[in-house]
């Protein structure tokens, strides 16, 4: 009940995101909205039982190849200035907006971290601090990974060296 | 689908790669479902290959793309026409 309860919103939040990635005037727009998207579709496998996945989603995707996306729409489109942002007064108040929301969040937080810790502050206080906690899924999937799927592993890492290679050659000024 | 037709709508190549992100991301969510609802992690293990042939792809594309606007001007793929060295 409690992952549906998750799922819906989710679903639609990530759906939303991407009809604005698509439907984005400015391409910086849409590689913020593509950021958000994927940091969700990381969430959305978390409740999957895809650990390993959703960080690798938030590393590589949010964190490698936005930034790529990023430093490209740099490169490329400098031309059309946003002319929203001539405005000052809707910087600020989206600032202030912004910001209330970030100190509502540390808020509720910081509460529900007390009353959880309250509630369970007699089985915690027994354990301690240093029982580590282990997924499993990565140890599974490693298993799989290096056994099963050895031959096409090797393969994907040969094409990501052949695409590196290939890429910096193509941005490459001079050959 | 909304990958498809940012596919298909859109004029700016690079919202284009991304739309195609947006394309495997979908692909990937399918596959952890499915993983999730048979058991069996073959689903995250083509996950993690799909999301490595994602990552070289965007890296071959977006190089294109800058090779081509410096010689070009433009990322507007109706101004895109010619296939010649």
């Amino acid at each position: 009940m409690g992952e549906a309860l998750l799922f819906w919103p989710l679903s639609v939040l990530i759906l939303g995101l991407g009809v604005m990635v698509v439907s984005a005037q400015s391409a910086v727009h849409s590689v913020v909205f593509l950021v958000i998207n994927f940091l969700l579709v990381a969430v959305l496998y978390v409740t999957l039982n895809a650990e390993f996945i959703a960080v690798i989603q938030v590393l590589v995707y949010a964190g490698g190849i936005v930034v790529l996306y990023l430093f490209v729409v740099m490169l490329v489109n400098l031309k059309k200035e946003p002319e929203r942002f001539a405005d000052p007064r809707r910087l600020a108040r989206s600032g202030l907006v912004l910001s209330g929301l970030v100190l509502a969040l540390i808020v509720v937080a910081a509460v529900s971290s007390v009353l959880r810790n309250s509630g369970e502050g007699a089985v915690s206080g027994e354990l301690g601090s240093s029982t580590p906690f282990v997924s499993g899924n990565t140890e599974q999937l490693g298993w799989v990974l290096y056994t099963s799927y050895l031959v096409p592993f090797e393969l994907v890492s040969m094409l990501l060296l052949v695409a590196m290679v290939g890429a910096i050659v193509l941005a490459k000024r001079h050959l | 689908m909304i990958g498809v037709i940012g596919v298909l709508v859109r004029r700016n190549i690079i919202v284009i790669f991304m739309s195609i992100e947006l394309i495997l991301n979908a692909v990937n969510i399918n596959l952890i479902a499915l993983s999730d609802q048979l058991q069996d992690l073959a689903g995250q293990v083509f996950v993690v290959f799909v999301i490595a042939v994602a990552a070289a792809e965007a890296a071959v594309g977006l190089g294109i793309v800058i090779a081509f606007y410096r010689n070009k001007e433009t990322v507007n793929i109706d101004e895109i026409q010619i296939m010649r060295w």
